[in-house]
């Protein structure tokens, strides 16, 4: 009886963890959307092409940064679109299917264009940081590291 | 169709699996499930619009995950605080030199206007790239196409391009690989290093509105340029 009573109280434990783990994910998910509304209500209203997604963005960095939503409401459901944020990229990349015939007829300047141009930018923003950083680097890297 | 959208689901987190294990970064769960989905997609004799049609809540999802990026921004905060000129400096020429490159590139290999508006946004997020594209004339399929190319490249080898070029430093990988192949390089940094991740969400987002920002004003000047010669 004591032994089907431990159980029974983990399983339980158990269920109310799963309630939590959905209800922050639920919360996680509402507060997202907000932020994205607002920031497509924002992007309709500003004359500059600005993504809304972006200044969705913008809008709960600065609403955390503010400490007007407490980091615990959002952590969960960030972390997961975080991981798994890769397969969101999917169907667009699976656009090369359609579109093979434009590219094969343009595909000097396209590949040329795309890979030498970032090749450059790569290597002058990394060389960039690493030279106006050097100063502050040391005391920094202290720093990620305690934390 | 309904299957599509479990299919691509399950693709994705098995090869996900896999590419944690064997951790090379030619094995990039992103090429590897489009080797695997298209021939799926081709022997089933199904259209590439109907399966974007299917698996339409994937895309949608899309803008949610970049407004989520604003938690790992959150976090680097008392970084940023510390050097916000410099991050500044840095993505706004990182900016304007990823456009001029593109551009210039495609025009001295003889492409049109219209493709090198296309080329343009490259290193931004597909959403931002392909209004941009559109605002100066380019074709957003190719916009987008490039885009891709880019970060997947970026994704697969700029890691292993700036071991060979011995830059350590987070800040300087994660501000470089954002500003080149934004969401997916980021998506890979965060797979490397959590910090790198931030940083190179913090790239991607001020690369994004630096370039949305000066584009209309630095193509027309630059097509200007071209077109003088």
């Amino acid at each position: 009886m004591k032994h089907f009573l431990a159980k029974h109280a983990t399983i339980k434990h158990r269920l109310y963890s799963l309630y939590y783990t959905l209800f922050s994910y639920g919360r996680g998910l509402i507060i997202l959307t907000l932020c994205l509304w607002a920031g497509n209500i924002v992007s309709a209203i500003l004359p500059i092409m600005i993504p809304g997604s972006i200044i969705g963005l913008l809008i709960l960095f600065f609403l955390l940064a503010f400490q007007l939503i407490p980091t615990r409401w959002i952590k969960n459901s960030c972390n997961l679109f975080m991981r798994y944020m890769t397969v969101l990229f999917i169907p667009a990349a699976m656009g090369i299917m359609d579109n093979y015939s434009l590219l094969l007829a343009n595909w000097l300047p396209i590949i040329f264009a795309s890979v030498g141009g970032s090749i450059i930018v790569l290597f002058l923003t990394a060389y960039l940081t690493e030279n106006l950083h050097r100063s502050t680097i040391k005391s920094s890297e202290d720093k990620e590291k305690q934390s | 169709m309904i299957w599509m959208l479990p299919l691509t689901v399950l693709v994705f987190l098995i090869i996900r699996k896999i590419s944690f294990k064997i951790k090379n970064p030619l094995f990039n769960p992103l090429v590897i499930s489009v080797i695997v989905l298209i021939p799926i997609l081709l022997i089933t004799q199904t259209s590439y619009i109907e399966y974007v049609k299917n698996v339409k809540i994937i895309n949608d999802l899309l803008p949610y995950s970049v407004v989520a990026l604003a938690y790992p921004l959150y976090e680097l905060i008392p970084q940023i605080k510390a050097r916000w000129k410099s991050i500044m400096i840095i993505t706004f020429t990182a900016s304007i030199a990823s456009m001029v490159t593109g551009v210039c590139i495609a025009f001295w290999l003889g492409g049109s206007d219209e493709i090198a508006a296309s080329v343009l946004p490259k290193s931004v997020t597909t959403a931002i790239a392909v209004t941009i594209a559109e605002n100066q004339g380019g074709v957003p399929s190719i916009a987008a196409l490039c885009v891709i190319l880019v970060g997947t490249l970026g994704g697969i080898f700029a890691h292993q391009l700036l071991n060979w070029a011995k830059i350590k430093t987070a800040s300087a990988r994660g501000l470089s690989i954002g500003a080149v192949s934004h969401a997916v390089g980021t998506a890979r940094c965060i797979e490397v290093d959590y910090n790198e991740g931030a940083y190179s969400s913090l790239s991607l987002v001020l690369c994004g509105i630096m370039t949305s920002l000066t584009a209309p004003f630095l193509f027309p000047i630059m097509v200007f340029i071209f077109d003088w010669f």
